[in-house]
Order: C-alpha cells, then sequence, then structure tokens
C-alpha cells in the first residue's frame, strides 16, 4: 500500500488509474503529471520510489482538487441561485440547466438531480466538519 | 306520543347491517349452481368455468412464453495475476507425439556450411536451446509445439550468412576476422525474418560469438518500462534501466560460458564497486542487481566486449575479444515518437531514448564500434507493425543505392514534398562516410521448390503429413504459399486435410 | 501398422465398390501413355467416328490429371492381408509416415519373405528382369513417369502387347455398343481428391456448432487450437469399458487430429434420439419412442453433449475446455458417456412402442 495524498492504493493498481480516483483529476491532468515527473504510462503504484511519491502528493496538495473543488462547485451554483439567476433557478429545481429539452427524456435528469443532492449532503457535511473543527480548535 | 321513526324505518335500517355482518363476503364462497340439497360436497362440484379463464392478467404482463434463460456457470476464480499472459506467452520446443525424424542432422560448425544439405532441416543442438530461450529467440507463434524438436531449414539466405560467420570468425578460405557485416532484414510476412535472426544466435552460440539482442524493439517505446532523464544531454536523453537491466540478464543467462572466461582489462571509473579481477560476468551481473546503474554497466560492458587491447597495467590475463552478433527484431518501432513524454509533455522521439540510440548508431558506425568485428542484423517486422512513412523510403533509397543508384539521380526515391517526413530517420539510413562499411539491405523471399520438398517432407517425416510429397504436390504447395513463403507452407503443412470421404449415402 | 495407413487406399475401394465403372477405367488408364504413344487405338477409333478425337484420350482422363487413381488389385489384396494378419502383433507403437502411405507391392514383397515366394508370376518375372520397372504396379505413382516418356521404350514387347490386350479387351466389354461419341461423364464421377472442401465434414460440422454469435472466423480459430491440443497431448489411456470405435490404437490417435477428433464424437454418438409421442397410450401420457438419426444428426448430438459438459470446466479459455473434455470422452472419463448410456437404455426399453400409430380421431 501506497500513500499519495492521504489515500492508500494496492501497489498493484495502475498508478494513472489510482491518480484519477481523485475528483478533479482526469485522464489529461493524470497523463501530464506523470510525464511530469518522468513516470511511464503504464507505471503501477508499486513501482515509484519514495522520492516521487513525495513529489506527487507535493504537487497534488497545491491543486485544487477533492473538498475545495467541490466547495468551489457548490459556491459556484450558490451564487447563481442566490442572484436569481434562470441557472440558479433551473438548479434548483433539479432541472437541466444548460437549454436542454424537458419535453421528453427527462429521466436522465435524475442522475444529475441526485448529483446535487448529494453535493448538497457533503455541504452539510462540510458545514458540520467545519462547525467540529471550530470548535475542536476552541477547546484546545 | 309515537316516535319519529316508524317502524318500517327502524327495520329498514337494521336489515342491511346484520346478515351481511355475519356471513362471509360472497365473492370469497363458490358459487353453487346446484341445488343446495345436493349431496356431494363443494369442492367436488363441477365449475361452471375452466379454472384456466378465471386467472386474470394482470397489468403489463407479457402474454409469450418465458423461457428459461441459460445460466452460466459460475468459474470461481478468475486466473491468478499473469497467468494468462503466461499461457499467451507459453513457448512449447517439443510434441512428444511428433515423430523423431530419423537422419536429421544437428547444427553444427560443418553443417552450417555444407551446401549439400541446402533444403534439409537441420535440428538446432539440444543444450543451446536454453541459451536461445534466454535470448528469446523463439516467439509463441511460430509451431514449434508440433514436431518432436525445434529445426530451420537450411536455405540459401542461411548458408549465406554461415559464410559470413565463418568469414568473421577468422576461419575458412577467405577469412576477414574483424570484419563487421550489418544488415536490415525485411520481407513479406510469413517469410522467415525471425527465424532468420534465430537462426543467426544459433549460429553465433555455435562459434562462441557474444550474442546481445533486442528480441522486441517495441517494448523500449511502448512506455511499458520505466525511464528517466539524463542530465546535461542535449537534445534531452532518456536512459531506460529497467530494459537495460532485462538485457544484461538476458546476455548474461545466454552467454554465461563467454563472459565468465574473460577478465575485466579496462577502468571503470563510474563502477567503484568492480574489482580489478572480476570477470565479464560479474561485472554485469552488477547491473541486473541494481537497475539504477544498469546502463554505466552496459557501457562498460560493451567497451571491454570491443576492447582491442587492455588498459596499461592491467595487461594480465586479458584475452582477446571474440565478434559480437547484435540482432533486434521489429525495427519500424523505433522510427517514430515514442509513447514516452517529456516533461513538458511533448512526445520522446524514439532516437532520444539513449538504449535505442546506441544500437541505431551501430549502422553508421558499426566497424568503428566493433573492433573485433560482428555482425549487426535488424530486422523489420509484418506483425504488430507501425506503418512510418519515412522508414518506407528510408529502405527504398536503401535498396536504390544497392541497386547502383546514384544518390543525386533523378531516379532516387525522396519523401514527397509535404509528406512530414521525419529526417532523423531519413539521416539514419544515410550512405556511412569514411572507412566505415555501407550497410545492406536483405529481403528475403521464398524458398526455392527443392527447399520447398525439403522442408514439407519434414513434416511428413515428423508424422504430420499424410501426403505422398512428390513433384506435382509440391510445385502446388509452392505455388499456394505464394512462391514458397515458409510462414504459408507451414500453414499447408500443419493443416489436416479433407480426405475425400465417401460420405455414407442417407435416405 | 494400422487402418488408418490406407485411408486413401480404402477411399478408393470405397469409391470402386460404388462404381464398378471406375474400374475398368482406371485399369485403362494404367496404359494410357502406351496409347498415347501408338496414335492409333482400335478400339478409340472403332467409338470415336469424329476425326478430331485423335488423341484417344476420354474426356475426362483430360480432365483430371490428378484423378483418384485406384491402386492395383495385388497392392490391396496384400496391404488389407498385411493389415489382418500381420498387425495383430502391433506393439501400438507409431510407425513412420512413408510406411503409411498405401505402399508398392514391391515394398511389401521386399520385407515380406513368406510373400516373395507365392507373388504372381508377372512379378516375378519382372523381378528377374534386373529390377528397373518402367512402369509402376501403383497407380498413383505413375504421374512422374508420365513426364518423361523416354523411359517408355524400354519397355519389352512382351508386357506391352500383353497391356494394350488386356486394355483393348476391357474396353470393348465395358464399351456400351453404339455409342457416336464419347460415354457422357457423369457428375457422381468427376469427384476426385481435390474437391473444393477446405474442412473435414467432421470437423466444419463441429467449428459450426463451436460458433458463438456467428462468428466463424474465431470458431475456426478455436477448432484449431483443438486440434493442436489433440495432437499435442498425450495419447489416451482408453478405458477398455469405453472403446473408442474404429480408428487406429491411442499411441497412433494424436498424430491424425481430425480423425482422432471424429473417432471420439463417432464414439459417444447415440443411435437415436427419444421422440416423446403423445396420443398413442392414451389419456394424453407420452410415449418415449425412440426415433432413428442419421450420421449427421448423431454427430450433432454427441457434439452437443460435449459443448455442454465442456461448459462446467474451469479452464479459461473455451478451446481449452472442449479439448480436455474432448480427450475425457476418449479416456472414458467424461459424463457424456452416460448421457449415453441413459439414451439407450431408455431408447431400449421404449422399443416396445415402436409399432404403435399415433391414434387417430
Amino acid at each position: 500500500m501506497v500513500f499519495i495524498l492521504g489515500v492508500n492504493f494496492p501497489e498493484r493498481n495502475l498508478l494513472k488509474k489510482s491518480l484519477e480516483t481523485f475528483f478533479g483529476v482526469g485522464g489529461h491532468t493524470s497523463s501530464r503529471l506523470l510525464a511530469r515527473f518522468n513516470i511511464h504510462p503504464t507505471c503501477r503504484v508499486g513501482e515509484l520510489a519514495n522520492k516521487q511519491v513525495l513529489d506527487l502528493t507535493a504537487v497534488l496538495s497545491d491543486m485544487k482538487i477533492e473538498n475545495d473543488l467541490r466547495r468551489e462547485v457548490l459556491n459556484d451554483i450558490k451564487r447563481l441561485k442566490e442572484t436569481g439567476t434562470y441557472r440558479g433557478r433551473r438548479h434548483a429545481l433539479g432541472l437541466p440547466v444548460r437549454g436542454q429539452r424537458t419535453r421528453t427524456q427527462v429521466g436522465c435528469f435524475s442522475f444529475a438531480v441526485s448529483y446535487i443532492l448529494r453535493l448538497d449532503i457533503l455541504d452539510t457535511m462540510l458545514g458540520v466538519f467545519g462547525c467540529f473543527v471550530d470548535m475542536v480548535l476552541m477547546v484546545s | 306520543m309515537a316516535s319519529s321513526w316508524c317502524w318500517s324505518c327502524l327495520s329498514r335500517l337494521r336489515a342491511p347491517s346484520t346478515p351481511r355482518a355475519i356471513l362471509p363476503p360472497q365473492s370469497i364462497t363458490p358459487r353453487l349452481t346446484t341445488a343446495s340439497f345436493h349431496s356431494s360436497a363443494v369442492q367436488y362440484a363441477n365449475p361452471t368455468k375452466k379454472k384456466g379463464a378465471l386467472v386474470a392478467v394482470k397489468y403489463r404482463q407479457g402474454q409469450t412464453l418465458r423461457r428459461k434463460k441459460k445460466k452460466t456457470t459460475e468459474r470461481s476464480r478468475p486466473p491468478a495475476v499473469g497467468e494468462r499472459k503466461a499461457l499467451r506467452k507459453r513457448i512449447v520446443l517439443s510434441n512428444p507425439n511428433a515423430l523423431e525424424v530419423e537422419g536429421m542432422q544437428d547444427l553444427s560448425a560443418e553443417t552450417m556450411i555444407d551446401a549439400r544439405l541446402r533444403g534439409s532441416v537441420l535440428g538446432l543442438p539440444v543444450p543451446m536451446l536454453d541459451q536461445l530461450r534466454a535470448v528469446q529467440a523463439f516467439k509463441p507463434k511460430q509451431g514449434w509445439s508440433i514436431f518432436r524438436r525445434p529445426g530451420t531449414v537450411l536455405r540459401r539466405d542461411t548458408l549465406e550468412m554461415a559464410r559470413l560467420f565463418e568469414k568473421i570468425s577468422g576461419e575458412g578460405d577467405a577469412a576477414e576476422k574483424g570484419k563487421v557485416v550489418k544488415k536490415i532484414i525485411t520481407g513479406l510476412k510469413g517469410s522467415g525474418k525471425t527465424v532468420h535472426l534465430l537462426q543467426a544466435m544459433a549460429m553465433g552460440f555455435l562459434k562462441k560469438w557474444v550474442v546481445v539482442t533486442v528480441p522486441d524493439a517495441r517494448e523500449l517505446v511502448s512506455g511499458d518500462t520505466s525511464y528517466s532523464p539524463i542530465e546535461g544531454t542535449n537534445p534531452l536523453q532518456y536512459v531506460q534501466p529497467n530494459a537495460v537491466s532485462a538485457l544484461l540478464m538476458r546476455t548474461v543467462e545466454a552467454n554465461r560460458q563467454v563472459l565468465s572466461s574473460l577478465n575485466v582489462s579496462q577502468k571503470h571509473t563510474g563502477l567503484p564497486s568492480l574489482k580489478p579481477s572480476s570477470t565479464l560476468e560479474d561485472l554485469a551481473k552488477l547491473g541486473f542487481q541494481d537497475a539504477a546503474i544498469a546502463w554505466p554497466v552496459f557501457q562498460a560492458l560493451w567497451t571491454e566486449l570491443t576492447a582491442t587491447a587492455a588498459a596499461p597495467g592491467m595487461e594480465k590475463d586479458f584475452k582477446a575479444r571474440p565478434p559480437m552478433l547484435v540482432t533486434v527484431d521489429g525495427i519500424a518501432h523505433w522510427m517514430k515518437e515514442s509513447a514516452y513524454r517529456a516533461s513538458d509533455f511533448t512526445p520522446v522521439h524514439a532516437h532520444d531514448l539513449v538504449f535505442v540510440k546506441h544500437f541505431l548508431s551501430l549502422l553508421q558506425n558499426g566497424q568503428a564500434s566493433l573492433k573485433n568485428g560482428g555482425m549487426v542484423l535488424y530486422a523489420t517486422s509484418t506483425s504488430n507493425n507501425p506503418s512510418i512513412y519515412t522508414l518506407e523510403v528510408a529502405l527504398d533509397q536503401l535498396a536504390a543505392r544497392q541497386a547502383g543508384t546514384s544518390p543525386s539521380s533523378p531516379d532516387y526515391p525522396s519523401p514527397e514534398a509535404y509528406s512530414g517526413a521525419d529526417a532523423r530517420v531519413l539521416d539514419l539510413f544515410k550512405p556511412t562516410t569514411g572507412k566505415e562499411p555501407q550497410f545492406e539491405l536483405q529481403t528475403l523471399g521464398g524458398l526455392t521448390r527443392d527447399e520447398t520438398r525439403g522442408y514439407l517432407e519434414y513434416f511428413a517425416r515428423s508424422g504430420l503429413l499424410r501426403e505422398e510429397v512428390n513433384e506435382t504436390w509440391v510445385g502446388e504447395k509452392w505455388s499456394l504459399s505464394g512462391g514458397g513463403i515458409i510462414g504459408e507452407l507451414e500453414k499447408l503443412g500443419r493443416h489436416v486435410r479433407t480426405t475425400a470421404q465417401t460420405t455414407p449415402v442417407l435416405n | 501398422m494400422s487402418p488408418r495407413l490406407n485411408l486413401f487406399t480404402a477411399n478408393k475401394a470405397a469409391a470402386a465398390l460404388r462404381q464398378p465403372f471406375a474400374v475398368a477405367r482406371a485399369q485403362r488408364s494404367v496404359a494410357l501413355p502406351l496409347l498415347l504413344r501408338e496414335q492409333s487405338t482400335p478400339v478409340q477409333k472403332r467409338w470415336n467416328s469424329s476425326q478430331n478425337h485423335k488423341k484417344g484420350l476420354s474426356p475426362d482422363e483430360q480432365k483430371f490429371p490428378t484423378q483418384d487413381q485406384l491402386g492395383h488389385v495385388g497392392e490391396e489384396a496384400a496391404e488389407m492381408d498385411r493389415i489382418m494378419h500381420k498387425e495383430k502383433s502391433c506393439d501400438g507403437q507409431p510407425s513412420s509416415p512413408e510406411l503409411e502411405q498405401g505402399s508398392p507391392v514391391a515394398d511389401i514383397l521386399k520385407r515380406d519373405k513368406e510373400g516373395l515366394k507365392h507373388m504372381p508370376k508377372v512379378m516375378q518375372d519382372q523381378l528377374k528382369k534386373s529390377g528397373s520397372r518402367s512402369f509402376s504396379t501403383s497407380a498413383r505413382s505413375r504421374l512422374p513417369e508420365l513426364q518423361n516418356t523416354e523411359s517408355q521404350d524400354e519397355i519389352s514387347a512382351a508386357v506391352l502387347a500383353d497391356m494394350i490386350q488386356q486394355v483393348n479387351e476391357q474396353v470393348a466389354a465395358r464399351l456400351p455398343e453404339g455409342l457416336k461419341f464419347d460415354v457422357p461423364v457423369l457428375p457422381a464421377q468427376k469427384k476426385t481428391l481435390n474437391f473444393r472442401k477446405r474442412y473435414d465434414t467432421m470437423q466444419e460440422q463441429f467449428t459450426k456448432m463451436l460458433m458463438q454469435d456467428g462468428k466463424l472466423a474465431r470458431a475456426q480459430k478455436n477448432m484449431s487450437i483443438i486440434l493442436d491440443h489433440l495432437r499435442t497431448s498425450s495419447p489416451p489411456n482408453i478405458n477398455p469399458r469405453r472403446p473408442l470405435m474404429g480408428g487406429p490404437p491411442a499411441p497412433q490417435l494424436p498424430l491424425d487430429p481430425v480423425l482422432y477428433l471424429t473417432c471420439i464424437i463417432d464414439s459417444v454418438a447415440p443411435l437415436f434420439r427419444i421422440r416423446q409421442q403423445k396420443g398413442i397410450a392414451g389419456g394424453g401420457t407420452a410415449v418415449q419412442v425412440p426415433h432413428p438419426l442419421n450420421l449427421r444428426q448423431r454427430r450433432r448430438a454427441a457434439i452437443k453433449w460435449i459443448l455442454d459438459a465442456s461448459e462446467k470446466r474451469r479452464d479459461a479459455q473455451l478451446a481449452h475446455r472442449v479439448a480436455n473434455e474432448l480427450v475425457a470422452v476418449a479416456e472414458g472419463r467424461s459424463g457424456v458417456w452416460d448421457r449415453r448410456d441413459q439414451q439407450h437404455k431408455i431408447g431400449i426399453s421404449g422399443r416396445a412402442n415402436l409399432g404403435l400409430a399415433p391414434r387417430r380421431r
């Protein structure tokens, strides 16, 4: 098991795929990351040298990924809602935002809706977590 | 005073409530069509309607017959990691069911140059098989597994090559010790390019040469092995430590006898752990124990093998170095950009990989590099082959030069304008200058009819072919195989032909 | 040696049995070079009034130079004799393929000292004449000789005359009288070894049944893997209770994988299928009636059983599963045999129902 940015990856896994498990790292970013540290595309997690792991972690921690990115997305949506734009309304209603047809084939949006809901839940959780951290800080 | 309710009203109120509460609901009890005083029990009475008609079709239920789906049997576990690949790459060299071919001779220093044996199949010596396996000379789909023991046809090209081997080794009449022959081997699919390399390796082992091979050029550029940049090179070059380490391992495994008899004769400042009295085998072993120093070790090994004299102070037990055989299979992969990326995400050209560059440079400075002589054989491949326009042009140019066309003449092939030809590839194939001998293009064609006959007889004598091998039949197969293309002949030979069975008359 | 050795000749024998006319044709063709040289064959002239037919070749001869030639009768007999009597002492070792080709009688006699004494007088005469025969007793090895006509000169006059006479007699006996043109060649007589089928009938049927989703090329690839597996795996230990039908002894089977496969399939093929016939016994009960199958149907049933049984195997590849199942059948380990026995048992018990015709209203 190798620790990259606080996540444990089995040694057998492909490094590229492992990096892509982070929210905000896709195929493009991961291949660029590999190229940046001269790691071959089919490298397994177990083949990494310690220094490479540290380098990767350092770069990943500088990037806006995972919860930071999620929060940013949520904030953007929230801003849209608060300013009362059409897009904000569509977001609030859980309907397609980008001008898709809603006369038919609305079934596909259930996924989008559930995704938004998940984000919302996450938001609350992050909020709670934030309070918790504050409390801990206050106590200590 | 009378109440406002009259009796009739009261009775009306009571009437529906009492009996309904006591009696079960009507729908549950079976309706009796017979008289109520019938003596038979209710359930034996004939129903008026058939039962099936009573079953209502449920909402949105299909009325077609639903068949049971075939169950797929569960294979509990997938094969272990690497097992499938091992199965795919497995090389079987013997079929105990096939017949031993009587009187089959082994490949040896004498038989390989014997023109009388042309067209016959010579067995590969059994002790050599391990060496050939070590250099990965056999490929999985070459059909070695159907014969008793592996053997190859002694064809014209093989004989010519054998004579070259003899010449360079310094034997025979026209000995040219220290000469370097460089060849690029092309040919149609199935024309025996890889087996030609195999024969070269076998001859190299027979003559006690040092054999260095790259069995699959693709592995070096497909991005499957680690790479790291070499600091201070311009343009930036890359070393592939694991690939070099594997090469060292192959070389040691196959040439153990030769390498262990030679001692280190030069000073290698980059390798402090090397003792002055150690053999070349120990030197190479350093490389595959630690991949990080594999490249310096390889360079050291190369200088040792190509040394003509010992460094001052180390002459104590210096032995003359044997000639070297260098083979690469599937050279086209080295003529394009690799799957590796530079740190700014630009693709790395295969010629920037230092391993590849080292071997390719032998085409231009083979004589200068291999001072003890030897042979450089680079074969193209037709299976899993990238199509590279520049390489085609370069090979055409090479063929034209060989045919005597001068590079300045208008007939000399050149890449089309705007075709984006790769200048580095064209540069690699330009004619050599100075004392350096030119490299040649060798195109493998089909077997001659006599060779075909010998080859097919080998099938028949192994018990795989149940035909009478005569002129007519051989001629037919020779034509069918596109003029003796040996891969096609092999297919024809192993193909179990239908015999004209009289199918039983069925009425 | 095994019966397999003479599949070629056996084919010919079978063909000869079916078409008595072919015998005459083939024997005539023995003397064909002579006819070519002589340019005047009274028989041919007699029946061909057209002057264009100078060559003296019937059209079928011209069209099919590689036509299935019949072996000499003596050769057949000798081979059969060898198989029937000598092979009893066969130790089961595979023999070399040269021997397995239908060998000329001379070769057999070379080994067989006893036969040498009893061989036909004509052959004894030839043997005395310093051996260099210019013609062959084997019809198959005639072809190269057709090409070098020079050797014809060495034929002794007596033999030549004898052969011409023989041929003439036979042609005269066979040709129906009163034909103005050549005897027409029927399509059935055109059948040669080079008929346009790539694969053996059995192999083709198996391949097609192996096919999934209509992917024939993949099925063929799998088939070749199966055949290679049969070719390279060790010879089957045949269970004496479940022997393979026909074919050579077990050690020789892997050398001819198609024959091996055919043996396996034919051995487990059921003779009949069980039909559930309603309306015989009355009361709507189905009665099991055996129904005979033809060869192709029998094989189909067997292949289906084998493929079904191979589903339960553990190997990753389809071809390996099937190949292993085939070997299991050959060694009598497979459940397919039980299935066949079961089928036959039901069939035998259902024999009584055969005569009953379904009751009609």
